[in-house]
């Protein structure tokens, strides 16, 4: 039991990762970005591209991976955002949705159906048991990664200025950009460190999943539905909505069988939303329509 | 006085018809026809690596056959169509074949969607519908009579794999508690049915069943259970990038219990993906490896495949590929024996014995049109430094 919560915490800490880069898009702007999974799925594929194919030195395959990803959101967020400053969230995410899809087949036509494994680039060398199950450094570093950049998150959201602003943002909109905050720097800003997440994310979990056109489907729902765990305004309440996502995956398939995962899972999902609808840590916020 | 004969009236016109007429004579090769071979196929896109397969072994025994004197002189010529993923691309492409092009035999699709799209036009059209691909027990049921008379079947069956794998686990290893792993596609859902079958069979238990999706990654939590089963053998039932993802999980676990599979992993991808932790996994094939064969014959074809294909060294030949090559000189032996009227060929072609270049026998009858016999057709192989070869048990 004990390696079944080991290995449940440790993809947790990924759909933690990408749980959050949901909910900081959502807090400040509004909308989900349904294309996360596939921006996550586009910094594997580019990653394997110039640190394998290529062979060029890991540094700068890392910085060009995270340089394509940073471009993409940005493409994103002029598509769902700029030229909708007063169109309603609903069709921006949706826009989110066919730029996913489109990524999804342009990564086919690029790189094929094959999955790709991926170099374990924390390395092989196993650290410790837990039970039987082997911890070796790229499994403790999924964890470790995960917890330090969410922390560091966390306290440039609290503690700085920028941080604070993008805050004020996501709190109100409209009093932020009233006292001065440049509304549109925060959005990028937004889009640009969920950018970021998700290239982390990316190197921390190919080396599990092998890199393929389609890896980025499964992790970007399960991280959404892990924020709506959470809280999809409340990074710290995606953060652990993610951990616990993963956890009940790995323990609920070694209690039950895994046939009878995935209808657990989701009915305690279900539970959970209908006695507190904006999720475990959400805050529910009052909205005026007219 | 006398004419000079090149000016006398209407020379150069009964010239220029004279030529005209021998050019149209020559340029219809009437001594030699084409006898035309229709092949229908991924050839690009997702699955392209098994069309292509199939394309280059179709390709290396046609030119082969061409080579030493074709049909009783006449070469054989292989139309070769993309039908990629999609059906009605597979059902227009034989309807091109069958009645445009007028092909004598039609080699399907390894998908099996395309396959029986591209089935009802052939049938429909009395061409010889060869299966060289795929195992899917679906297109032409080993039930006697129960297959169409015009499809050919010459891979062996999955429910065969899964009693050769039952058997092996129980007989050659010894195991009295097989924990199954299957996935929740069709596929994996149909090997779950057929190993349930076949252990009852042998009287030996299952002593866990383990099931996952296609996105599964982390497998510890379906290991545990199957540790706690103490189960002594897993046969897993699903395609390589999954049992990938189980023999790495099972290296996290330090399990190092027999691992069985279908047909399916003995592509290559299963052995790049997975790496160290595949070695020793047993895998049903259709014939015996290629790579350590004591035959010469087998060697020799492996070579040429290697030549021709520049394929890896360790990859030896994918057994489709050989099933593709076998079966175009079966057709090549019926044509031979019957000509290129397509009932006559039909006729000579299910009522024929075959061996193949690996030793493999087919044989068809009216009643049979599945090539192989059974179980028995069904070869274990075992994965040793990243090559198929022959377990030592």
């Amino acid at each position: 039991m004990l390696e079944t919560i080991f290995s449940g915490l440790v993809i947790g800490s990924i759909y933690a990762l990408v749980a959050l880069s949901f909910s900081i898009i959502f807090a400040t702007t509004n909308i989900v970005n349904f294309a996360i999974g596939e921006v996550v799925m586009i910094a594997c594929m580019v990653a394997l591209t110039t640190i394998v194919s290529l062979q060029w030195p890991l540094l700068a395959g890392i910085f060009t991976t995270f340089v394509a990803v940073l471009l993409l959101s940005y493409a994103l967020q002029m598509i769902a955002l700029k030229r909708l400053q007063r169109v309603d969230v609903n069709t921006a995410f949706m826009l989110t949705l066919a730029v996913g899809i489109i990524l999804n087949n342009a990564a086919l036509l690029i790189w094929g159906d094959k999955p790709f494994p991926f170099p374990s680039l924390l390395g092989e060398r196993i650290l410790f048991y837990i039970g039987r199950l082997a911890v070796n450094q790229q499994g403790m570093g999924v964890i470790v990664a995960a917890i330090l950049l969410m922390g560091v998150v966390d306290w440039f959201q609290r503690k700085t200025l920028i941080g604070k602003a993008m805050l004020a943002t996501s709190l109100d909109r409209e009093a932020a950009s009233a006292v001065g905050i440049n509304v549109n720097l925060i959005h990028t800003l937004a889009f640009s460190i969920s950018a970021l997440l998700a290239g982390a994310a990316a190197f921390l979990i190919a080396p599990f999943t092998f890199a393929s056109y389609y890896m980025g489907m499964g992790i970007g729902l399960k991280g959404f539905a892990a924020a709506i765990l959470g809280s999809l305004s409340q990074g710290r309440g995606a953060i652990v909505g993610g951990l616990l996502f993963g956890l009940g995956e790995a323990v609920l398939s070694y209690l039950f069988g895994s046939n009878a995962r995935d209808p657990l899972l989701y009915m305690a999902f279900i539970l959970v939303l209908m006695i507190r609808p904006s999720g475990l840590f959400g805050v529910s916020k009052w909205q005026r329509v007219a | 006085m006398k004419r000079i004969f090149w000016k006398k009236k209407g020379f150069f016109q009964g010239l220029f018809f004279g030529v005209l007429v021998l050019l149209l004579i020559l340029s219809t090769p009437s001594w030699a026809k084409d006898i035309l071979i229709g092949l229908d196929g991924p050839l690009s896109g997702p699955a392209a690596s098994f069309g292509l397969d199939a394309l280059h072994a179709v390709s290396m025994a046609i030119d082969e056959i061409n080579a030493i004197g074709g049909i009783h002189g006449d070469k054989l010529k292989l139309i070769a169509k993309d039908s990629m993923q999609d059906p009605t691309k597979a059902r227009a492409n034989a309807e091109e074949l069958v009645y445009k092009d007028g092909v004598i035999a039609f080699f399907a699709s390894t998908l099996t969607t395309n396959n029986l799209a591209s089935l009802e036009v052939t049938t429909k059209g009395k061409v010889p519908h060869i299966i060289a691909g795929t195992t899917s027990d679906v297109v032409c049921p080993a039930e006697p009579g129960k297959c169409n008379p015009w499809v050919f079947r010459l891979p062996i069956l999955n429910s065969w794999q899964a009693e050769k794998l039952a058997i092996y686990a129980v007989k050659n290893l010894g195991a009295k508690r097989v924990a199954l792993m299957y996935d929740s596609t069709g596929y994996g859902l149909d090997g779950k049915k057929n190993l349930e079958a076949s252990m009852e069979k042998l009287g030996a238990k299952i002593a866990i069943s383990e099931t996952f999706s296609m996105t599964d990654v982390d497998f510890t939590p379906q290991l545990q259970r199957i540790l706690d089963a103490k189960a002594d053998a897993i046969i897993t039932w699903t395609l390589g990038v999954q049992v990938a993802h189980i023999v790495k999980s099972m290296k996290r676990l330090g399990l190092t219990l027999p691992v069985l599979g279908s047909e399916a992993i003995t592509e290559a991808g299963f052995r790049r993906l997975a790496g160290a932790p595949a070695e020793g996994v047993y895998i049903a094939d259709r014939m015996p490896a290629a790579y350590d064969s004591k035959d010469p014959k087998v060697q020799a074809f492996v070579k040429k495949w290697r030549e021709r294909t520049k394929m890896e060294e360790k990859l030896a030949v994918p057994s489709w590929s050989v099933t593709y090559y076998d079966a175009v000189y079966w057709l090549a032996e019926g044509l031979k024996k019957a000509g290129t009227d397509r009932e006559k060929l039909r006729d000579a072609l299910e009522n024929s014995t075959f061996t193949g270049v690996t030793g493999i026998q087919y044989v068809f009858t009216p009643q049979k049109h599945n090539g192989r016999s059974g179980p028995d057709a069904v070869s274990v192989v075992q994965i040793r430094d990243g090559a198929l070869v022959t377990p030592e048990k």
